[in-house]
């Protein structure tokens, strides 16, 4: 009992002796607080929000020289800007623009930043160029990034998957098997789930275009198992419809009719009306007329 | 020189001691039990008094009943009966059963996560509570829920409304146009014919003038002069026909104004009245809203300003704030995903 009291005693006394915090700057607590209101406006959705309590984040960093806090400002105002630039065609050019910008106050000054908030700048510039249909520049600055990034470089598996993704487009699909399968091995190697499913989901699609078709539902099955256990209903329903296309590529039209089904229903559910509208013609294609 | 005390003294001592402790302990028990029986009412004398329910949900044994905000008793027994009306049984404290009247209502309510209650109005009747039939008569208090269902109810038909009148509105705004482009017409009609006429008048005070510094000079122009006159009046004539026609036009879109503007005045009115009468239903919605909420809902604001000062003054404090690390500035994840390109569905 003695024994209990006194360890008692001692924890309180201990609590109490600890050294003041080190008292933090009302900048630095206002930059947090506008990471935070950001970070909840982008879960549900306000990107203006978001916008406005970033830029104010971004202000109270650079108020003080706080160039850790001002980098993850600048490369989450990139990710809304990219964002606007996808939600809004008609300002599209404008936000890629300022998302740019964004980046290149980290590129352009490395003196300022470390490698590690530099590859991340790179690898949303690269990112941005591939959604600008700039695949050259898309890879230059993965390369750039993967150049600047310290190994093991957790960026890897996204940058592999990059380069999969332009390698697919560019039809060259073998070329775009064997990467997407290196992002997946990374991926699951440094148990990164979202992009470890982003690879299979593209390793099924080339497999697909390939013609390797079982190997293409294995992967895309994987992929499935992921995002479902991830929660994620765009990349669950993207999962299955892809699982469509092989199956329609195997000359399976019922099976493809039941995943374009599945893959309806999700993205009806998940409110995403472009993947809607897609696979309501691909199922009047094959021949099954949707229900509404 | 003190003796020392031997061994067998000392033991009696404690002894007596451990003794003392435990009958004061004992008694100390004893003393709480009869407190909890009293404030349990075991030694109070009570009434039973009873009401007739629909349902019994909500209601058990043991549901405190409360008079004047007091707890002046507890429910006794729930039974349904052979019409399947709820007979609940309240025991009263005896003092308090006697201030009840004839016409006292038991009200059953629960307030948002607090217990159930029955709280008992003692009435106004000059006559006091059947001793034989101790019967009250019940009801219900809506629920938050209830309320809120109901005000649902009651709002979206009023917005339905809103809605319409606001269509209704728009659509008008083609014939008021219409009506000031006439009348702007009409008005530029008349300020030309205005103008017209001063040019008139003068003309004719020049010739008037004229014809007269002529007059006195040659007698033989007088018939010229009267000639002109003529003319001159012959153009006043056209000039007036004209005029005519254009106050003819003017008096035409008056008329179309007159045509339009009682029916457009007509459709203003009863949309305001509509306007109104939604006004007032949102007043009365409100209102009523506003006393049937309960407190907790209204106090609501200032309870979670409350409780967010009293966790950031926590966190702040020491050493609390010791224990806490300030939240970092989260970086959103990098995700390949995020490429809109990788998104999009193949292309067929």
């Amino acid at each position: 009992m003695r024994a209990v009291a006194a360890l008692l005693a001692s924890a309180v006394l201990a609590s109490c002796l600890s050294p003041p915090p080190q008292p933090q700057s009302a900048a630095r607590t206002s930059a947090q607080a506008h990471h935070q209101n950001g970070a909840r406006a982008l879960r549900r959705g306000d990107l203006n929000a978001a916008l406005a309590a970033y830029n104010e984040a971004l202000a109270a960093s650079d108020s003080v020289e706080d160039f850790e806090g001002s980098a993850t400002a600048l490369l989450n105002l990139a990710v809304v800007h990219a964002r606007l630039a996808q939600a809004d065609p008609a300002q599209a050019r404008a936000h890629l623009d300022a998302a740019h910008a964004r980046v290149d106050r980290i590129l352009t000054a490395p003196q300022r930043y470390s490698d590690t908030q530099r590859s991340q700048a790179a690898t949303r510039k690269a990112m941005l160029y591939l959604d600008a249909q700039a695949q050259g520049l898309a890879l230059h600055w993965a390369d750039q990034a993967r150049a600047v990034c310290a190994d093991p470089c957790p960026l890897a598996p996204t940058l592999a998957n990059l380069r999969a993704f332009v390698a697919f487009d560019r039809g060259e699909a073998a070329r775009a098997a064997d990467q997407a399968s290196r992002a997946a091995e990374l991926a699951a190697a440094m148990g990164q789930a979202t992009e470890h499913g982003n690879a299979l989901r593209l390793l099924g699609r080339a497999n697909t275009r390939l013609g390797k078709t079982d190997e293409a539902a294995q992967a895309l099955e994987r992929a499935l198992r992921i995002d479902r256990d991830l929660g994620m209903p765009e990349r669950i329903a993207l999962d299955l419809m892809h699982a469509g296309e092989n199956e329609e590529r195997r000359g399976r039209a019922a099976a493809a009719r039941e995943f374009y089904e599945r893959a309806l229903q999700v993205s009806e559910g998940g409110n995403l009306p472009n993947l809607v509208e897609v696979l309501r013609v691909r199922l009047e294609k094959t021949g099954q007329a949707t229900p509404r | 020189m003190v003796e020392p005390t031997t061994p067998s003294v000392k033991r009696e001592s404690i002894r007596r001691q451990v003794l003392a402790v435990l009958a004061l302990g004992a008694v100390l028990a004893i003393l709480l039990a009869g407190a909890i029986a009293q404030r349990h009412g075991m030694f109070a004398r009570t009434h039973e008094v009873y009401f007739l329910a629909d349902s019994a949900a909500g209601i058990a044994p043991g549901l405190s009943v409360r008079l004047s905000g007091f707890r002046v008793g507890s429910v006794t027994s729930v039974v349904l009966q052979s019409d399947l009306k709820v007979k609940v049984t309240m025991k009263v404290e005896e003092d308090r059963a006697a201030a009840l009247r004839s016409d006292a209502h038991a009200e059953w309510f629960k307030e948002q996560l607090q217990a159930a209650v029955i709280d008992l109005q003692p009435g106004i009747s000059a006559q006091p509570l059947s001793r034989t039939d101790p019967r009250l008569t019940h009801s219900r208090r809506r629920t938050l829920t209830e309320v809120a269902n109901d005000l649902r109810a009651r709002l979206a038909p009023i917005l339905d409304d809103m809605k319409q009148l606001s269509g209704t509105a728009a659509g008008s705004k083609g014939d008021i146009a219409a009506l000031l482009a006439n009348a702007n017409v009409a008005s530029q009609e008349l300020a030309g014919t205005a103008q017209e006429l001063r040019a008139l008048s003068s003309n004719a005070k020049t010739r008037i003038a004229t014809l007269g510094g002529q007059a006195q000079g040659a007698l033989g122009q007088v018939q010229g002069a009267l000639g002109q006159m003529q003319g001159a009046l012959t153009q006043v004539n056209q000039t007036l026909l004209r005029v005519d026609t254009l106050v003819g036009q003017a008096d035409k879109g008056l008329a179309n104004v007159n045509d339009k503007l009682p029916a457009l005045l007509a459709r203003t009115g009863d949309t305001l009245d509509q306007l109104n009468a939604v006004a007032r239903d949102v007043r009365a919605v409100s209102g009523a809203a506003s006393a049937a909420l309960p407190n907790m809902l209204r106090n609501a604001g200032p309870i979670v300003d409350d409780a967010r000062d009293m966790m950031s003054g926590v966190k702040t404090s020491w050493p609390v704030r010791n224990m806490l690390a300030p939240p970092p500035a989260t970086l959103l994840p990098i995700d390949s995903h995020d490429a809109a390109a990788l998104r999009e569905p193949a292309k067929r």
